[in-house]
């Protein structure tokens, strides 16, 4: 259990923004939504989209969405 | 047709007019000098033709052919080298594989994974030729990060010379360095590139080497290019005097003036 | 501070290594490797076979941090990778040639490095980091949630195969403890010789000057990303070899070598041994193997065990197990301040 809320809040930082309190908020809500939306929808690959997007934010903007990296 | 040449360059930061409609041409073969107080854009000049930055607008021709929009990489193998005001080294390799990388990435050979570097005795001797112009042949097997600050900024300009480049921008190479050292520096670096023929710029606060080493000065502010003549011309040039307080065209008081 | 090239003294062919000084140690310890089945017992050789295979994995894991300056978190991709290829050779293609399963995984971690690294050489430190690891579970992820193909958390099993043709005997621990040792020394010989000769050629040399200067570097006519990717290439086969010569090993290709707490697992070993030195990875990844295998034997809380030792052993060794040994090989050597490596510890 610990070493899994490591990963995600790892992705809720990198989603969010490094260095911004409103990213972390935006970061943990858009990883709690789209984790149970999406095992409700497609539970086999709800863990791949999480990280897909993480890696697609750190493409698109490495800073995170708020980030002032 | 002039080696290089910029039309009409200009790059921003911002509101800060770095370098604005600048005209510049280098002759080949000639040792230019681009002087100016700090803040008068000649680095950023110097950073837009060797390629680390694009300029906003305007033109850059070397040999004839355009090179603005060319990647750094580019430049480099087309002839264009530079030295670093801000020391840029291999730090922890040794200051003969600071040299030989320079002799590696000219011959192509980077792209050898299969084949032993010291093995290449072409690459090491040429090396040790250049760390022995350059008085740094002692220090070929220590590591560059731990020689001393002159000893650096000669480093830094051998690895862009041993680049064997057309046209080699040396930004500020005695900057930094006590008095002492500073002629023996640009003695070395004079020596080395009359011989080889390489086309020169200096961006240099001492007027004394200015006046010494140059055939040419620029004299650039706030941007754009204020006067462009022979040493003799620039020193006799009112504006340019009165424009640079504090940085007297005489060579009597120029030693305290290029301490940035 | 200990550099991956040897700094020989002033006088010295510059980048020169003595071939004779080099054999003086490294001759005991192939003495050693090559007597080991025969001294000691089989659970102990089947320890040492896990720790060379762990240690060609941090040989490649180690291209790209001692040498490029990059710091992969997610190396479990290519590791378990190179496994999952293996057992799905055998699962769905029914082969059973150790040759083909190297040919398989090295294929298998071209690709995925190659696509992988496209992405992250773009990106440097914490973001190249970040990405790495991101990409990796990903493919955790799918290995774990498409259980009907890669047997979930149960994982797939990956019978003994042969090797050059030799069939595996009926006594499976004495194949393993036997031909299966000789087969992964020599592997891992191989690969140690090509690593050696990697980074000692003149693209090792401009993975370093990257390392060290990427603006310098660039000035000097170097292709950064180009030469990082390829960097990364290499070290995803290099592991995904590893991977491969696990399976079997371990007879199960499981999600605990994809998930990215293994490929902490493998940076760790890494600068446990020493990042800046050649053979740093490979005395990191074997001791890591010791270490973890006989805290697990020894106590029911081997986690915590592992984790003090693993903590007070980085405390004492800053720069890892071989950087502590270049210390005091230097101190033996000159007595006193040395002048010859200056101010670099």
């Amino acid at each position: 259990m610990g070493v899994d809320a490591l990963v995600l809040s790892f992705i809720v930082v990198v989603i969010g923004g490094l260095g911004s309190l409103e990213g972390a908020l935006a970061g943990a809500l858009i990883v709690g939504v789209v984790r149970e939306t999406g095992i409700t929808l497609f539970p086999e690959i709800e863990l791949a989209v999480l990280y897909l997007i993480a890696a697609v934010v750190l493409l698109v903007r490495p800073a995170g969405i708020f980030g002032r990296a | 047709m002039s080696l290089l040449e910029t039309r009409a360059v200009a790059k921003s930061f911002g509101e800060n007019r770095a370098v604005d409609n600048v005209d510049f041409k280098v002759n080949a073969g000639e040792v230019l000098a681009l002087i100016g107080s700090n803040g008068a854009g000649k680095t950023t000049l110097v950073n837009l033709v060797s390629g680390l930055l694009r300029p906003d607008s305007g033109e850059i021709l070397f040999e004839g052919r355009e090179v603005t929009q060319q990647t750094s990489y580019e430049r480099i193998k087309s002839g264009i080298a530079r030295s670093f005001q801000l020391v840029n080294l291999f730090d922890q390799l040794t200051c003969g594989d600071n040299i030989a990388l320079s002799i590696f990435s000219r011959e192509g050979k980077t792209r050898d994974l299969a084949k032993l570097a010291h093995r290449d005795r072409a690459v090491w001797d040429e090396a040790h030729d250049v760390l022995r112009q350059f008085g740094l042949d002692s220090k070929a097997g220590i590591a560059a990060g731990t020689i001393s600050h002159g000893e650096r900024k000669l480093l830094d300009v051998a690895i862009a010379y041993a680049l064997r480049p057309k046209l080699l921008f040396l930004d500020e190479p005695t900057s930094g360095v006590s008095t002492r050292e500073k002629a023996p520096i640009m003695d070395i670096v004079s020596a080395i590139v009359r011989s080889g023929g390489i086309t020169i710029v200096i961006i240099e606060h001492d007027m004394d080497i200015v006046f010494r080493y140059s055939e040419r000065i620029v004299v650039m502010h706030q941007g754009s290019v204020l006067a462009d003549g022979t040493p003799d011309e620039i020193r006799h040039n009112d504006e340019v005097t009165t424009t640079l307080i504090g940085e007297h065209a005489s060579p009597a008081a120029a030693g305290d003036a290029g301490h940035a | 501070m200990a550099t991956p090239t040897t700094v020989t003294t002033g006088a010295a062919p510059v980048g020169g290594h003595s071939i004779l000084r080099m054999l003086a140690w490294i001759v005991p310890i192939a003495v050693l490797l090559v007597i080991a089945p025969w001294v000691i017992d089989p659970f102990q050789t089947l320890t040492l076979t896990y720790g060379l295979v762990a240690a060609i994995g941090a040989l490649g894991f180690n291209l790209l941090l001692g040498y490029t300056g990059l710091l992969s978190f997610g190396h479990s991709a290519f590791f378990g990778g190179g496994a999952y290829t293996v057992a799905f050779m055998v699962k769905y293609f029914k082969i059973a040639s150790m040759e083909l399963f190297l040919a398989g995984s090295m294929l298998s971690s071209a690709i995925v490095s190659l696509l992988f690294g496209f992405v992250c050489v773009r990106y440097t430190r914490i973001f190249f980091g970040i990405l790495t690891l991101a990409l990796s579970q990903v493919l955790w992820s799918l290995a774990f949630k498409f259980f009907w193909v890669t047997g979930g958390t149960d994982g797939l099993r990956v019978p003994t195969p042969s090797l050059l043709g030799m069939a595996p005997s009926s006594d499976k621990m004495e194949f393993l403890a036997h031909n299966y040792y000789y087969y992964v020394l020599a592997i891992f010989a191989i690969a140690v010789v090509l690593m050696w000769v990697i980074v000692h050629s003149p693209f090792g040399k401009a993975l370093q000057a990257i390392r060290d200067n990427e603006t310098r570097a660039e000035f000097i006519g170097i292709r950064i990303r180009r030469y990082r990717l390829i960097a990364f290439i290499i070290s995803g086969i290099f592991t995904g070899v590893a991977g491969a010569l696990w399976a079997p090993l371990n007879g199960l290709a499981s999600p605990d070598v994809l998930v990215w707490t293994f490929s902490g697992e493998i940076v760790f070993m890494t600068v446990l041994g020493g990042f800046r030195n050649f053979v740093g990875p490979i005395v990191g990844a074997i001791a890591f193997t010791y270490l973890k295998t006989y805290a697990v034997g020894f106590t029911v809380y081997w986690q915590l065990l592992l984790g003090v030792v693993l903590v007070a052993l980085v405390l004492a060794l800053p720069n890892g197990i071989m950087g502590a040994v270049e210390q005091v090989i230097a101190k033996m050597k000159r007595p006193g301040p040395s002048s010859r490596d200056g101010a670099l510890t």
